[in-house]
């Protein structure tokens, strides 16, 4: 009654649509290469994004692994700056800086003193937050700033960048391990697994 | 090769008609109309194809001049109009070309042509641009890794991700219009979407950077656009091919995977070659040789697919001929 109803044929007819088993299968087979060969593009990448550079200052007793490419700097007021020589506008780089800490110094004195040399060097340099923490058994102080990056040179045709920054603080007996990260605003989070793979793999 | 077929409900392979008297080539089953026409030529998508390539020629010379003869205080940068212009022409100038020639020579050609090159621009701008840039980054991670890594990466990422969006179009939309009812439809129609694929690209490249210099950003469109032209045409054969053949399971992977690795390659080449020797009268920047090695790909794939086609189909047609 119902098939009379509805017009459909008592028993389904096998209709040839052309497809073969080949047809069917070579379907599959190119999103499977495909899938493969995304998959190992991005591991490729990922491999790649973590790849790092040893580095070792015997003279401050320091080690650590900075990523692949990045130039090293030994010739500032700090032990060493790592500097991502393809980054524009601004130069993601990592500072290590060590302070000598006796027993009336603390650790925020050594912050107030950052703040205040920087607030004469940096354009609009502003500290966003300072905080304690603990990370793998080690305390350490985070103080959060930014400031504006300009060339000084006002020829130079570009808009000034608005730097994000986290200096980690690290206290080894009469000495503080100053970690500094610096990025554009725009890439600071992007960036961020790449330092905290850095920061993980530092030795004193 | 040619028999009928058992089945009575067979349907031909490119109207999807039940067909009462079935013919058959290589496992495909045909009605009396469509089993004369898979192996004829598509005529107009060679001669526009060809009269597009010279217009590229003649854009790229215009580019060249043009850049010499503007005025010095306009500076490199152009206004955004004159990217969007240089990326749209070759688009207009085939579809144009195409319909011009079809009327011509009294070709009938369907509206799957502009289908396909609206779908590629769709998918260009809602799928792959999105996903290689906005989730995997990889123009950040291109610009920053080593030289192999980032042919590894223009290969397996950028070329593999720009392929298979094409084949979708052809493989998962086209496949099954009637539409599609000769092997050199194939050809046109990935041309076609690569082509809308590629200049929509461009456009957001041009939108995005609000301008461009008038030689290098130019040159790098056309370059562009050549890339994704060869993709086309690539997997438009195997495609095409395969449509009216029962080929092995491996044959569209291995055109896909073909079209991936030269999409790749021309787009590392496309940069990479452009990087020249620092000298006091060079700037270590030249647009040229990825555009020379660009468009002379593109003219040897066109002329290689072109000449495997029209010998597939002279074979194919002395075959029949020779049953019948």
């Amino acid at each position: 009654m119902s098939q009379d109803i509805w017009g459909v044929d008592p028993e389904p007819t096998e209709i040839d649509t052309g497809l073969t088993q080949n047809d069917r299968f070579s379907a599959i087979l190119a999103v499977v290469l495909t899938v493969a060969a995304l998959g190992l593009g991005l591991l490729i990448k990922q491999r790649s994004s973590t790849d790092t550079w040893p580095y070792e200052s015997r003279g401050a007793g320091i080690s650590a692994n900075y990523p692949v490419g990045w130039l090293v700097d030994e010739r500032g007021n700090y032990v060493v700056r790592m500097r991502d020589p393809k980054a524009r506008p601004f130069k993601t780089q990592y500072i290590i800086t060590i302070v000598p800490m006796g027993g009336q110094t603390s650790t925020r004195n050594v912050l107030d003193g950052l703040t205040l040399q920087r607030s004469t060097d940096l354009p609009a340099y502003r500290v966003l937050s300072v905080q304690e923490t603990n990370s793998g058994g080690v305390n350490l102080t985070v103080m959060n700033f930014a400031f504006v990056d300009a060339d000084p040179n006002p020829f130079i045709q570009r808009l000034p960048v608005a730097v994000l920054g986290i200096d980690i603080l690290i206290r080894d007996e009469d000495r503080a391990i100053i970690i500094t990260y610096m990025s554009d605003k725009q890439v600071f989070e992007e960036n961020r697994p790449s330092f905290d793979r850095f920061l993980s793999s530092l030795r004193y | 090769m040619t028999c009928m077929s058992t089945n009575p409900n067979t349907r031909c392979t490119v109207c999807g008609q039940i067909l009462a008297r079935t013919l058959e080539y290589k496992k495909r089953y045909y009605c009396d109309f469509h089993y004369g026409l898979f192996y004829q030529n598509t005529r107009p998508l060679w001669r526009a194809s060809i009269l597009t390539f010279g217009v590229l020629i003649a854009m790229m010379l215009g580019l060249a001049i043009g850049s010499q003869l503007a005025p010095e205080h306009l500076g490199d940068a152009v206004p955004p109009g004159t990217g969007i212009l240089v990326a749209i022409l070759p688009a207009l100038v085939w579809l144009i070309a195409l319909y011009r020639v079809g009327a011509r020579t009294q070709f009938h050609l369907s509206p799957l042509p502009v289908t396909m090159f609206v779908l590629g621009a769709l998918l260009s701008a809602a799928v792959t641009r999105p996903f290689l840039y906005n989730i995997v980054n990889l123009d950040i991670w291109l610009g920053r890794t080593t030289v192999s890594n980032r042919f590894m990466g223009d290969i397996l990422l950028n070329g593999f991700t720009h392929a298979f969006t094409l084949y979708a179009i052809i493989r998962y939309i086209a496949w099954d219009s009637p539409a599609f009812a000769r092997r050199t439809d194939g050809v046109m129609l990935a041309f076609a979407a690569s082509l809308g694929y590629a200049t929509l690209l461009n456009i957001l490249y041009v939108v995005e950077l609000g301008g461009m210099t008038l030689l290098n950003g130019g040159l790098r469109l056309i370059t562009q656009l050549c890339t994704f032209l060869t993709t086309g045409l690539i997997l438009g054969y195997f495609v095409g091919y395969n449509r009216f053949e029962d080929m092995p399971i491996y044959h569209l992977s291995l055109g896909l995977a073909m079209a991936a690795t030269v999409n790749g390659f021309l787009l590392y080449a496309g940069s990479a070659l452009n990087s020249i020797r620092l000298s006091l009268t060079q700037s270590g920047f030249s647009p040229w040789p990825g555009i020379a090695l660009n468009i002379g790909v593109l003219i040897l794939t066109f002329s290689t697919i072109r000449g495997l086609m029209q010998r597939q189909n002279a074979l194919t047609q002395a075959k029949l001929e020779q049953i019948a």
